[in-house]
């Protein structure tokens, strides 16, 4: 993240089983994601600016939208994961794909971009409106800004099942998202941004994945996020290594989940997306 | 969490009421409706594998929007059996496949559980309707009986237990609609958490666990087709409301409602969400 801003700290970490949390969360939310980028209008040809790229998924979905004819440039703060998206790149055999290290908002890029899109990155932002502002001059005129962001809050209120270890876990990381200075609120304010931001109306559509109580990677993805949230909510003090208990994590919560006979929502996605004036 | 309120108020083995009643204008509705949530339903039968030259057997066909969606994605290969209890409302599921030039779509009045077909079917799909079966469990088991070995089973169904947990923008208009939508589905005996419901349902009908995602349309925009999209809503749901003693016509206020809802949105800055829906799928053991 950027020095001169006052950007969230990134609430999940940099770790190696962060970079796996990643890859397993893509693909949970892979359906919602293509599904969002058909309705936004991302198609053959085009080139695209992915905003916090991470281990490169959303960059590599929008590698097969855009095809050999279009290209992608993948932006993020934290070069060694770019390492991974590139070799992730290179693997699958994507020649239209780069990634670049550095901050988005303030990069010297091209000012032709047809779409800029990112996925669970303006919540680490410091000014969401200010930031979509700065990215959308890397567009050219008629430009689509498309943007996916969790809504903690809302998920708070669709808490489902309703069942201990799982209403813990939502508190739990709720707090830790909230201390480290992320918005917990991004996917609600995605509209107030784009407005903010003197972008046109997005259009906007809530989706997540439900999923349980058997043969379903949701339990593994909700561990391993914690896995991840660990250390900072030891340093904030919310809760200890043990009362978390990473190993039966993922266990715990799917033998609730059985009992209960309801399947679970994983964290609530909202997208948003605009075409600029032409 | 999400109890099931309506069985007390349901008489034993029988079907709700179809809550919003079967009016012309419900019809256009219907129609509107799919505009909204067309977009979820085709993505959840091409999910789901619906593909050229299946036959294709839906459940509540109505107006016949998701009929003739299914009929663009099995082709003139492929074969699409609508079903409706209603009969009338079939006359313009009818008219709208042959205005649109669909020779590959039938439909057919009556009971989808003990109809008899004489081929069975690649898949069956039903949008909104569900939610309207007494014991869905076991009006899913008896639709599967329609399937090929390996069938594939696809069902988008309303979730109005996590709705009231969600109010947007929270005001006290948003608030009143939403529980009037709550109570009304409620005392016709529709099941409020079919959505929800739709996990154990394809459960107990013996089907593998399905794959499912929760969904809901949600505009702020001061164009958004949705507000009065929750207008029209209220106009279908107006005659059971008042039957009901829920709401009179002149507390709905079915005429100003859809420019009250969206001056409250652009207001608040933040969406409106129209009722969650979950979609389901799964595919039978070949």
């Amino acid at each position: 993240m950027s020095n001169q801003t006052q950007d969230a700290e990134y609430t999940m970490g940099r770790s190696e089983s962060e970079t796996e949390r990643l890859i397993e969360q893509s693909q949970l939310y892979d359906n919602v994601t293509r599904r969002f980028f058909l309705r936004s209008g991302i198609s053959k040809g085009m080139k695209v600016l992915d905003v916090g790229s991470g281990a490169g998924d959303v960059a590599l979905t929008l590698a097969e939208f855009v095809g050999t004819e279009g290209a992608v440039v993948g932006v993020d703060a934290n070069a060694d994961i770019l390492e991974t998206a590139r070799a992730r790149a290179n693997n699958g055999g994507f020649e239209n794909v780069e990634f670049v290290a550095g901050d988005a908002r303030t990069l010297e890029l091209s000012n032709n971009f047809d779409a800029v899109v990112g996925r669970l990155v303006l919540l680490y932002m410091e000014d969401p409106a200010d930031a979509l502002k700065k990215l959308a001059t890397h567009l050219r005129p008629g430009g689509i800004v498309a943007f996916q962001e969790v809504d903690l809050t809302l998920y708070k209120a669709i808490v489902h099942p309703d069942t201990p270890v799982v209403n813990k876990c939502i508190e739990w990381g709720m707090t830790v998202f909230e201390r480290s200075g992320a918005h917990i609120g991004m996917g609600l304010d995605l509209y107030r941004a784009f407005v903010d931001a003197g972008l046109p109306e997005p259009m906007l559509h809530f989706e997540t994945p439900m999923g349980g109580p058997a043969r379903w990677p949701g339990y593994e993805y909700l561990a391993n996020s914690f896995r991840s949230l660990v250390p900072l909510i030891e340093v904030y003090g919310i809760a200890t290594a043990e009362e978390v208990d990473i190993e039966t994590l993922a266990e715990r919560l799917q033998a609730e989940v059985a009992a209960a006979k309801r399947p679970v929502v994983l964290p609530p996605h909202i997208t948003a997306y605009a075409a600029l004036p032409t | 969490m999400a109890k099931n309120h309506t069985e007390s108020l349901r008489p034993p083995n029988s079907d709700a009421t179809y809550t919003l009643g079967r009016t012309s204008h419900e019809t256009t509705r219907l129609i509107e409706q799919s505009r909204i949530y067309g977009e979820s339903t085709k993505h959840l039968c091409k999910r789901a594998g619906i593909a050229s030259g299946m036959r294709v057997l839906e459940i509540g066909s109505g107006a016949g929007d998701v009929a003739l969606t299914l009929a663009e994605l099995v082709g003139v290969p492929g074969q699409v059996v609508g079903v409706d209890v209603n009969p009338m409302i079939l006359e313009t599921a009818r008219q709208r496949a042959a205005d649109a030039g669909m020779k590959n779509v039938e439909f057919i009045a009556g009971d989808a559980r003990t109809l008899a077909f004489e081929d069975k079917f690649d898949a069956i799909v039903g949008r909104f309707v569900l939610m309207y079966m007494d014991a869905p469990g076991i009006a899913l088991s008896k639709l599967i009986t329609h399937l090929k070995p390996g069938g594939l089973v696809a069902f988008q169904e309303p979730e109005y237990t996590l709705y009231p947990s969600v109010s947007h923008p929270d005001t006290p208009l948003m608030n009143q609609l939403i529980q009037w939508i709550v109570d009304v589905f409620e005392h016709s005996g529709a099941h409020l958490d079919m959505g929800i419901g739709l996990y154990r349902a394809f459960v107990e009908a013996g089907l593998p666990p399905p794959e499912m995602y929760l969904q809901a349309p949600i505009g702020a925009a001061e164009a958004w087709a949705g507000y009065r999209y929750m207008a029209t809503i209220f106009q279908s749901l107006l005659p059971l409301l008042e039957k009901y003693g829920l709401a009179t016509a002149e507390q709905v206020d079915v005429d100003t409602l859809a420019s009250r809802i969206r001056q409250e949105v652009l207001v608040s800055k933040r969406p409106f969400f129209l009722p969650f829906h979950v979609t389901a799928h799964a595919s039978l053991a070949i």
